[in-house]
């Protein structure tokens, strides 16, 4: 399974969060603190998508109403902060936020090999299908 | 572009924006002198007048009367200081003073600081709607007015839905970066 979640990184200096997680993103080598508690779980993750955008290939997560508005909330009080997509418990892509995300879609690129991509995207829906029937 | 490139490139751009966030204030701004374990403390925000900046004043509840506000004021909580030594959050008291700080939005409405004071309505709205302390009522809006329902009170009220710029963001998180949730 791949199981994926949204995370949000702790603000700069963390006065009423300090229970936060560092990772390190794969390629990059980028450190993030991250809040523990994630912003989208992995029940409120409907699909995911894999998109050819200007700066290549980046990956689409659509998500239910209730994650939606998670991910709204947190796009507007984390202005600045970055998102990171994890795959059981592991970042795989994170997007600097920078304006309200009010449509629910959250896109980012992920730090895997390209050749990995397709089938990366597969096994998350295969997830994501088999957790929308336990629901 | 080669992959690697586009993620450095990417990475990059994570770096380039470096918060500059004060400290808890441990001082009165009126007497410059050490606040004490105990204390009770009241955060003033304001508008600082005839500019876009956000100012704020960490007074001892005896020293509200004496100070000068240079603009108008926002909003307002009031904290109890603590050891300096203690790191803990109170999580309880945070959320008291992010409350506070909300309702106390509602009591002044000066129109020359509408703009950010709208701005801090909406940003802690979701705040503390995350946080479960307000509901929001009806469809959710993009625009327009949210409204709200405080789950104590059960009062309603209108919360404007305005853009937060990032720049905005980084002077709010300076400013209540203490009591943001």
């Amino acid at each position: 399974m791949k199981v994926p979640r949204l995370m949000i990184e702790t603000r700069g200096v963390s006065y009423g969060n300090l229970s936060s997680d560092l990772v390190v993103l794969p390629l990059s080598r980028t450190k993030i603190n991250l809040h523990q508690e994630p912003v989208v779980n992995e029940f409120e993750v409907i699909n995911i998508d894999l998109v050819k955008v200007e700066m290549g290939m980046a990956i689409l997560i659509y998500t239910t109403e209730r994650g939606a508005r998670a991910l709204y909330r947190a796009s507007v009080t984390n202005n600045g902060n970055r998102m990171v997509l994890m795959i059981n418990g592991n970042p795989v892509g994170a997007r600097r936020i920078d304006g309200a995300i009010q449509d629910g879609k959250f896109y980012t690129f992920v730090e895997l090999p390209d050749d990995e991509l397709e089938q990366f995207v597969l096994d998350v829906k295969d997830t994501i299908t088999q957790l929308q029937a336990e629901k | 572009m080669h992959r690697g490139e586009v993620f450095a490139r990417y990475a990059l751009t994570f770096t380039t924006m470096d918060w500059q966030i004060k400290t808890i204030a441990r001082k009165s701004s009126l007497s410059g002198t050490r606040f004490n374990p105990g204390e009770r403390v009241t955060c003033l925000i304001f508008k600082v007048s005839g500019e876009e900046e956000l100012g704020r004043a960490d007074l001892l509840e005896s020293e509200l009367g004496e100070f000068e506000i240079s603009g108008e004021v926002l909003g307002r909580w009031t904290r109890v200081v603590k050891d300096p030594d203690d790191e803990s959050v109170n999580k309880t008291e945070l959320m008291s003073s992010a409350e506070d700080f909300f309702f106390s939005l509602f009591e002044v409405e000066e129109p020359e600081a509408k703009e950010v004071s709208d701005m801090l309505k909406h940003l802690l709205s979701l705040m503390l709607e995350r946080k479960r302390v307000l509901r929001a009522v009806g469809s959710r809006q993009s625009e327009g007015q949210q409204t709200y329902r405080h789950v104590k009170t059960k009062q309603e009220l209108q919360v404007p839905v305005v853009d937060i710029s990032t720049e905005l963001m980084i002077k709010i998180q300076d400013t209540i970066g203490d009591i943001m949730l």
